[in-house]
């Protein structure tokens, strides 16, 4: 390939190690603020959405949105076709209070309590969860009190989350303030539940989704190895944290943010708490400690023959079972060291290039859990595509990796108009040569816009949030299993970059899985 | 239909309790015996500014009529009353006390009257707006804001907290002519409660905000005669002293040609004030 001075060395691009971005980006604070330093930023949200969006994962329940019926417009929009559609999820209904600027003037209790009251005659919910907007939390609308009166002539139990952003913030903090208050929506427990584990920020618990059940005509295990022949060899998430659990001799509680209302209320039962995702999953670990004495484990996204040990290690802590961890992580190796070692063998000393993202939707945790996996491997982990904005509001999980002694290289500078970087320009700035970097991306389509990329030759590892939530799709799993999909991503795509072959749009995404019998 | 340019605004503003619904009302009342058109719009939620001139009735606000009818214009022609010598008058209205935005509630109520040209309908000359004591918000400066009334008379009484509220107003002021709005102060109308010193107090605290006196209404039995009738006292009694100092308002009003961009004073200064409005209480001194 050849070698140039990169054009995102000369837009200022540099790179640096995670804490340095994060300590030399400014705190979020007005848009007019960003757009100075960061032109064209676009990755603001509506807190109302991610709110709602959080609420979307439970069951029989019906979000009251206390505002303008176009508040709701984006959040129905987000949910149906990112939640609904694309996850499977179930639908959230959420009807709105049609706030009005007469509302505005004399208040919208009234318009909330008859609404309240509708919905509870419609729909019939077991669980109703109010959320305010902007417009009426400018007014101050006393939501609790109204709340308070619908609830004497409604069965089903109404809760409030507080909801209006006034500005807007970033995706991760929206999420942040948001699922800390499932544990105002918990119950104090009159029993622990001895051996019992919670999962807390796996917001899609798929061993109960009704498409898998339907699919797998309820035979699906949770194993991760699916039901279907030849599917599924890429575990999800639940599937591989539940294994885990279970294999110490405890059993999984509840699974959040997931379930229904006495799902969720009964929550502080179990014994402790385990984190998937830190920025999903840790503030409310912490609330739940404060409110309920649960505690919780330190580590999270166990990716990672040595990330997964840890965690197992950490449970054992909280439980007692060291004999038990150290029995099954003696075990889970001694099966994954022959593939461990071929993985490492072909990519020991190249760079892992990791995608963060190429849109408003950006990940970090994921792809610096990636990141900790692939250093294991020998390999030296660069992460871009990452905004600094992004990172800033990911607090939590950048803590949790410092805290871990993790603190990779990550390419910073102003991603003016949210454009991803290209990834020749990234290969060119580290000065790599062909054979030298292995691509872990980060959508469906990575070559969208890169044109002069070969896209045969390059060892690319499809890492996308969006398929990997898909069920029996490919991703980077956590967990044991995960590790050995990971590790046999890789050497498939190691082999299918060093031949001279056609393949097809999912093959070249997706590896030899998708390659409808092609050897 | 009278031209919105020939209009005269005029907006009163002053501590809460003060006296501005009363001399609004016994204000337009004088100006309707001088051959002038004029309305009185209420700009409060408590909505009881145009109640004297109404018989001592409660009118509906425009706030309860859109809320019940909308906001078309023959749902404001509801809110439109006649009072005392056929004074047209609105109450803009408003949510009850501790819910909803009673400033939003102003600005919409305004912005109706101007969509649906209510006072060139009525061939008004002059417009006075009674504002719920202070500018608290962006809805009670609506009043004052572009295409609104330009020229503001602020109503004080020689007590501190009377004096605090007009220099936060004078302050408000000064920021919006500073801002470009056409907005000026006529000048201070003292509505005196008889305390010592009272008139001194008033005179020296408008000459440290660079602002004329226009005029000292005294204290008098036959306000709340006239109040108690549900009447303003030109209309209950017309032949009073009292009524007489109404109508040299007017006639002041009416003849003022001078609009100021006052200068308020610093908290400090006006803490100052306070320990002399406090000493001459006590002793009764000249300030």
């Amino acid at each position: 390939m050849e070698l140039k001075t990169s054009k995102l060395d000369k837009a200022g691009y540099k790179w640096v190690k995670v804490s340095k971005m994060f300590d030399e980006t400014p705190p979020v604070t007005a848009s007019c603020e960003i757009n100075k330093r960061f032109p064209g930023y676009e990755g603001l949200w509506c807190k109302l959405i991610m709110a709602v969006t959080s609420y979307a994962m439970t069951k029989n329940s019906v979000a009251v949105i206390h505002g303008p019926t176009n508040c709701a417009w984006a959040v129905r929009n987000f949910c149906s076709t990112n939640y609904s559609l694309y996850y499977g999820n179930s639908f959230l209904h959420m009807p709105t209070t049609n706030i009005d600027q007469n509302s505005v003037i004399h208040g919208g209790s009234e318009a909330l309590i008859k609404t309240l009251l509708e919905v509870a005659k419609d729909y019939k919910p077991e669980h109703i969860c109010v959320f305010d907007t902007c417009s009426t939390a400018l007014i101050a609308d006393d939501v609790q009190t109204a709340i308070n009166i619908a609830q004497k002539d409604c069965q089903a139990k109404i809760d409030y989350i507080p909801s209006a952003g006034f500005t807007s913030i970033p995706l991760g903090k929206s999420i942040e303030e948001v699922t800390v208050k499932y544990a105002d929506m918990m119950e104090t427990p009159s029993v622990i539940l001895e051996n019992t584990v919670n999962i807390l920020g796996q917001y899609k618990e798929q061993q109960d989704s009704s498409p898998v059940k339907k699919t797998c005509s309820g035979k699906r295990d949770g194993s991760g190895m699916g039901c279907g022949k030849g599917r599924g060899k890429y575990p999800d998430d639940a599937s591989e944290l539940t294994r885990m659990v279970e294999a110490l001799g405890l059993k999984v509680h509840r699974i959040l943010v997931s379930g229904n209302h006495d799902y969720i209320k009964s929550a502080p039962q179990a014994s402790v708490n385990v984190i998937s995702c830190p920025t999903w999953g840790l503030p409310l670990a912490e609330k739940m400690e404060e409110k309920f004495k649960t505690p919780y484990l330190r580590h999270s996204i166990p990716i990672g023959i040595e990330a997964t040990s840890k965690w197992i290690r950490e449970l054992a802590f909280y439980t007692g079972k060291h004999k038990e961890a150290e029995d099954f992580i003696s075990k889970e190796i001694l099966e994954l060291q022959e593939i461990f070692d071929k993985t490492k063998n072909l990519v020991k000393g190249k760079v892992a290039l990791i995608e963060c993202g190429r849109n408003s939707q950006t990940a970090f945790a994921r792809p610096m859990a990636l990141a900790r996996a692939l250093q294991e491997l020998g390999m030296t982990p660069y992460l871009f595509g990452l905004h600094p904005v992004e990172l800033k509001a990911k607090k939590i999980d950048v803590d949790y990796f410092l805290w871990d002694g993790f603190d990779p290289q990550i390419l910073t500078g102003n991603y003016a108009n949210q454009q991803p970087v290209d990834i020749t320009e990234v290969v060119k700035s580290l000065e790599l040569e062909e054979g030298q970097y292995v691509y872990f991306t980060q959508d469906v389509f990575p070559m969208a816009k890169a044109g002069i990329f070969d896209a045969e030759n390059i060892p690319r590892v499809e890492t996308g949030v969006h398929l990997r939530r898909v069920i029996n799709a490919p991703g980077r799993g956590v967990g044991f299993r995960g590790a050995k999909a990971l590790y046999q991503n890789i050497i498939e795509v190691l082999k299918f970059s060093s031949g001279n072959k056609k393949a097809t749009l999912y093959g070249r995404v997706h590896g030899e899985f998708y390659e409808f019998g092609r050897k | 239909m009278n031209n919105s340019e020939n209009i005269r605004q005029i907006a009163l503003y002053g501590k809460g309790g003060i006296g501005k619904s009363t001399i609004s009302s016994n204000l337009t009342a004088a100006l309707s015996g001088m051959g002038i058109k004029p309305a009185q719009i209420g700009c409060d939620p408590k909505a009881d500014s145009v109640n004297t001139l109404m018989d001592g009735k409660f009118i509906d606000t425009i706030s309860d009529i859109t809320r019940e009818y909308g906001n078309s214009e023959e749902a404001i022609q509801k809110a439109i009353y006649k009072g005392f010598n056929d004074i047209v008058c609105m109450e803009s209205g408003g949510p009850i006390p501790g819910q909803g935005c009673a400033g939003r509630g102003v600005l919409v109520a305004l912005d109706l009257i101007r969509q649906y040209k209510i006072f060139e309908q009525h061939n008004i000359n002059l417009v006075v707006y009674d504002v719920l004591g202070d500018i608290v918000c962006g809805g009670f400066a609506q009043p004052i804001r572009h295409g609104f009334a330009e020229e503001v008379y602020i109503v004080t009484s020689g007590e501190y907290m009377a004096l605090y509220a007009a220099n936060n107003i004078a302050f408000s002021i000064k920021q919006f002519a500073e801002q470009g709005l056409k907005v000026r102060l006529g000048g201070i109308i003292g509505n005196l409660r008889n305390t010592p010193n009272e008139k001194e107090i008033i005179e020296n605290f408008a000459e440290k905000l660079k602002l004329p006196v226009i005029q000292m209404i005294p204290r008098s039995d036959c306000v709340q005669k006239a109040e108690l009738q549900g009447k303003t006292v030109i209309e209950a009694f017309p032949d009073s002293e009292q009524a007489g100092v109404y109508f040299d308002l007017a006639h002041k009003i009416l003849n003022n040609k001078d609009k100021f961009i006052p200068e308020p004073l610093s908290k400090q200064e006006i803490a100052v004030i306070a320990r002399r409005v406090e000493d001459s209480t006590r002793q009764s001194i000249p300030l």
